[in-house]
């Protein structure tokens, strides 16, 4: 009796072990035999996944072999983003910690408020450039202004250092021409050495300011390059207009201080000072600070990204810079989508949040539009402008399906088809997918270039497109979290 | 290679142990196991693997003339030949930067060496070849003639990298001969799911929410223990729970290793603890090092000479450095004041308040151990020690605690001795006529839930390194 009854027991243990022993097994099999080789984004952790790992004698001596293949079966894991869902939900579970307690503890501002509180500056740092027209924008600050001299600034030749790392104290980096790139003039030559040693983006208490990115002298250099090298393609008239949109979480930590103060960055004033005359950079910190201690609705409360309303705001004053004007938000056609619970919502699973969720304003342009996703120069396929069956996880995505493809182009349906059209370009990120319609109702043509998702393999240069389409503007939009905690600038450089 | 990365799990452990169990000859199973067992420890790192053979090589050597000679002479020569060289690669690898740079900043000279690459697993591996020529020069084990099944032994994958520090003795025999049952690959199982339990699911995060709280100049006094007492049940978890794995991966491949961790926290002395972790550590030294300089049957003075070489011995196993030293030191500290000045105190004491101060100063202790930097350690003991010159509290802390109460409970539980205790309720049941019908099925249950959940968890987090993975 007892002999059967531990044969029982065996015969169950033994069971388990063959089942875990084969699970696993078919698991490695499909990742390694099934899954389809070659490069996939993942949308969800906003990267490129591992690719398979060639074998060499070499990556396997030095372990990259190893990692290679660990990475690969971590990022082709069947099931990944629903995985990846539940780790986090389940990392949640039993938690009462409250929203603002996690922001606080993430965005680890905290110490930075409370130790190092930083008097605001009786003075602006940066010159306002007298020869613009005055915009609403407070009072831009900064750094000393460049000094002026005739020659011409190295800023003005190149963008293809945008990812050398140049030392700081090394004033004239190497520099490789870009052959399209044909050097503007701009108003202040520029070296290395006059560029402050790091600018920062703060958010405004009172007297304290508390720094929440912060962007180095390497890093405003090389980008300040890039701007002017995509400048220097636009026929005369044309204008490069670029902003940083801070992420959701600023406003609501802002909102949560006890004297809101809005939001500043020295980031853009700077830029725009020292970058050619055609060349505008915007700070969306300072345009939205207002409106958000007012309390508008510029920035969702359950999702990382502003509203359309937000967009609308920045994008008006960005097209300004080259002349158009956008009919009043309400004119827009409009519907609406509520509950909307977004991105933050969905990483958190606050309570909170889902007691009080957002609305999604989902507008189009008042003239007809189609909307083409090229997937190389000849080839597209066509989208809808509003998709109302983007993912059910990420409604933000509703607006052209979400930040994908090479090189959508929304272009106007009514006009006849040999008409010149005015034509856009918005180098952007998921931060852009909003203000679409607003770029598409200023423009003829409007075309949305993500570089996160760009194949130059399959498009070619950036810089060739931008000629072949006959770009007039070039607007540069795109979230905080990508252009400090992402390589996006240098993915512009290297796509260019 | 480590357990909990998903190359072990979806590939080398189903095929190695899979093909393992369907194998029959020894031979061929010694074989198998031993290129599974090179290519893990090369998978990775495969240039150190050279160290590993010479080691293996050399007390192969020594062992065959301590075994063939009767001069005691040559075998004592043979044994120093073979411990030295042994000692002679972990000295270099692990303590050459260590002690030259320290002698030239006595010496006030400028130079500094940077420290080699210390190859995986260097620290266990040579123990346990010391292990081999020590106990055949004592005539405790049987030669290995097969210089294969001694390398075997040497690299043997489960205890490979992060112990437990097997003696050759317990292990002798089932290299010459070993069956794999069903029992044995269903026990192996089944406590190769519990310790991975214990990495993924409790080290690991414990390591992610220990990263959350301030840096030891901002600590206030909530996240000064916080941090340290995490930081204990991370260590704790994370190479109990890898001893777990390698237990049970023994046992399906047919090896018996001994316990490595014995529930410790629910020690009432510091002698207990160190009785109750890294037991084959305290083993190693105790066999080969405190028995042989006297042990404790020698005078007071000379016996807290013996511990303070063991207990210094032992903290700079763990690490080169200063901190280490000390850390070794502050255990063997007390278990001489326990033995001595506490003695009569402690008899007297009620276990609840023994069990409080043991809990108290191992967590005290494990603050030498997380950082080099004395400056780091001595503010955290501020934050720990010195709550009027910091806050009491921060937000770090406030939302540590808030958000993970069911991990922070899980690992109080976890870390007392469950599996024991099921087993006495079990045997108690069974004495008392119940039938325990679902046990096997609850045991099998459990082991598939936590190997699919460590794997979902393994997939869903980047942060997973362990912590013994270079000692």
């Amino acid at each position: 009796m007892a002999d059967r009854r531990r044969k029982k027991k065996n015969r169950a243990l033994c069971f388990a072990a063959w089942v875990a022993l084969i699970a696993l097994l078919l698991l490695g099999g499909y990742e390694l035999l099934l899954v389809p080789e070659g490069a996939a984004f993942s949308a969800q952790e906003n990267r490129m996944l591992a690719e398979r790992p060639g074998f060499s004698l070499r990556a396997f001596l030095d372990g990259s072999f190893a990692d290679g293949v660990e990475k690969y079966l971590s990022d082709r894991f069947p099931g990944r983003a629903g995985i990846i869902d539940f780790d986090r939900a389940a990392k949640q579970v039993g938690s009462f910690a409250t929203w603002e307690e996690y922001a606080r503890v993430v965005e680890n501002d905290v110490a930075i408020m409370e130790r190092e509180p930083e008097e605001l500056p009786d003075e602006p740092i940066v010159t306002p450039r007298p020869t613009r027209t005055p915009t609403p924008t407070p009072e831009p600050t900064e750094t000393p202004a460049p000094t002026p001299t005739s020659e011409p600034s190295p800023l003005a030749a190149d963008a293809s250092i945008a990812d050398t790392p140049v030392p700081s104290d090394t004033p004239e980096p190497t520099q490789t021409p870009v052959p399209t790139a044909t050097p503007r003039p701009t108003k202040a030559p520029v070296e290395l050495s006059d560029f402050p040693r790091e600018l920062h983006f703060y958010l405004l208490d009172g007297q304290t300011k508390s720094s929440a990115q912060v962007q180095s002298r390497n890093a405003l250099y090389t980008e300040s390059n890039l701007f002017n090298a995509y400048a220097s393609l636009l026929p005369e008239g044309g204008v490069f207009v670029m902003t940083i949109v801070p992420n959701s979480f600023r406003a609501s930590r802002v909102l949560s201080y006890a004297d809101p103060q809005g939001m500043t960055s020295e980031i853009e004033p700077f830029i725009h000072a020292v970058t050619a005359d055609n060349v505008t950079a915007l700070s969306t910190a300072d345009l939205l600070s207002q409106p958000l201690i007012q309390g508008e609705y510029v920035f969702f409360r359950t999702d990382m990204h502003w509203t359309p309303y937000g967009a609308y705001l920045v994008v008006s004053r960005m097209l300004e810079e080259a002349g158009e004007t956008l009919p009043p938000y309400e004119d827009f056609p409009k519907t609406q989508e509520h509950p909307f619970l977004g991105t933050l919502y969905r990483d958190s699973h606050s309570k909170q949040m889902e007691d009080n969720p957002d609305t999604l304003d989902i507008l189009t342009p008042l003239h007809p539009v189609r909307v083409r996703r090229y997937t190389t120069p000849d080839s597209f396929e066509e989208v809808p402008f509003i998709d109302p069956d983007a993912n059910p996880r990420d409604r933000y995505t509703v607006y052209l399906g979400g930040p994908k493809g090479n090189w959508t182009v929304i272009e106007r349906t009514d006009l006849e088809a040999d008409a010149e059209k005015k034509t856009c370009l918005v180098i952007s990120d998921s931060y852009g997918l909003c203000t679409m319609p607003f770029f598409a109702q200023a423009y003829d043509r409007a075309i949305l270039y993500d570089p996160r998702y760009y194949e130059k393999g399959n498009m070619g240069s950036v810089a060739d497109l931008i000629e072949s389409w006959g770009v007039r503007d070039i607007y540069l939009v795109a979230g905080e979290g990508n252009i400090y905690g992402y390589p996006f600038y240098s993915l512009c450089n290297r796509q260019f | 290679m480590v357990f909990s990365s998903l190359t072990f799990l979806c590939l080398f452990f189903p095929v190695v142990v899979g093909l393992h169990a369907l194998v029959k000859n020894i031979t061929v199973r010694n074989a198998l196991l031993l290129a599974a067992s090179l290519l893990f420890y090369a998978w990775g790192e495969p240039v150190w693997i050279v160290a590993m053979l010479f080691s293996t090589a050399v007390n192969y050597v020594c062992a065959r003339i301590i075994h063939r000679t009767k001069t005691p002479a040559r075998r004592k020569l043979a044994l120093a030949v073979g411990v030295l060289i042994s000692l002679s690669a972990l000295l270099y690898f692990k303590y050459a930067a260590f002690l030259v740079n320290n002698l030239c900043a006595i010496l006030g000279l400028g130079y500094r060496m940077a420290a080699p690459k210390l190859p995986i697993g260097i620290s266990f591996y040579t123990f346990q070849i010391i292990t081999y020529t020590v106990d055949v020069y004592r005539k405790q084990a049987p030669l290995q003639r097969n210089p294969l099944w001694l390398l075997l032994y040497v690299s043997l994958f489960p205890q490979l990298i992060a112990g437990p520090i097997v003696r050759y003795s317990d292990v002798a025999a089932a290299i010459g001969d070993r069956q794999v049952t069903k029992t044995a690959l269903g026990e192996g199982f089944f406590r190769f799911s519990l310790g991975l339990g214990k990495k993924v699911l409790l080290a690991n995060l414990c390591g992610e929410v220990l990263e959350l709280l301030p840096a030891a100049a901002d600590m206030s006094f909530c996240s000064g223990w916080l941090a340290a007492a995490l930081f204990l049940l991370q260590l704790y978890f994370d190479f109990s729970g890898y001893s777990e794995m390698a237990i049970g991966l023994g046992r399906m491949l047919g090896f018996k290793f001994l316990e490595n961790f014995d529930a410790p926290f629910v020690s009432k002395s510091i002698t207990e603890y160190w009785r109750r972790w890294h037991i084959s550590l305290g083993t190693f030294f105790r066999e080969y090092v405190y028995i042989p300089l006297g042990g404790n049957r020698v005078g007071t003075g000379r016996w807290i000479f013996n511990m303070a070489v063991v207990w210094g011995l032992t903290g700079i196993w763990h690490g080169a450095d200063w901190n280490f030293l000390l850390w070794g030191l502050y255990f063997g500290f007390f278990m001489v004041l326990e033995r001595t000045v506490l003695k009569g105190l402690l008899a007297h004491t009620p276990d609840l308040l023994k069990h409080l101060f043991t809990v108290i100063l191992v967590v005290v202790g494990f603050v030498l151990f997380r950082t080099t930097d004395f400056a780091e350690i001595g503010l955290q003991l501020r934050a720990m020690f010195a709550p009027w010159r910091v806050p009491f509290s921060d937000p770090y802390a406030l939302y540590v605690m808030k958000s993970n109460p069911l991990l922070l409970a899980a690992c109080v539980l976890c870390s007392l001795p469950l599996r024991k205790t099921a087993v006495t309720w079990f045997s108690r049941r069974k004495a008392a006529g119940h039938r325990n019908a679902l046990r096997p099925y609850l045991k099998a249950l459990l082991a598939l839930g936590l190997t699919g959940l460590s794997v979902l968890f393994l997939v869903g987090q980047s942060f997973n390194p362990f912590l013994y993975f270079r000692f």
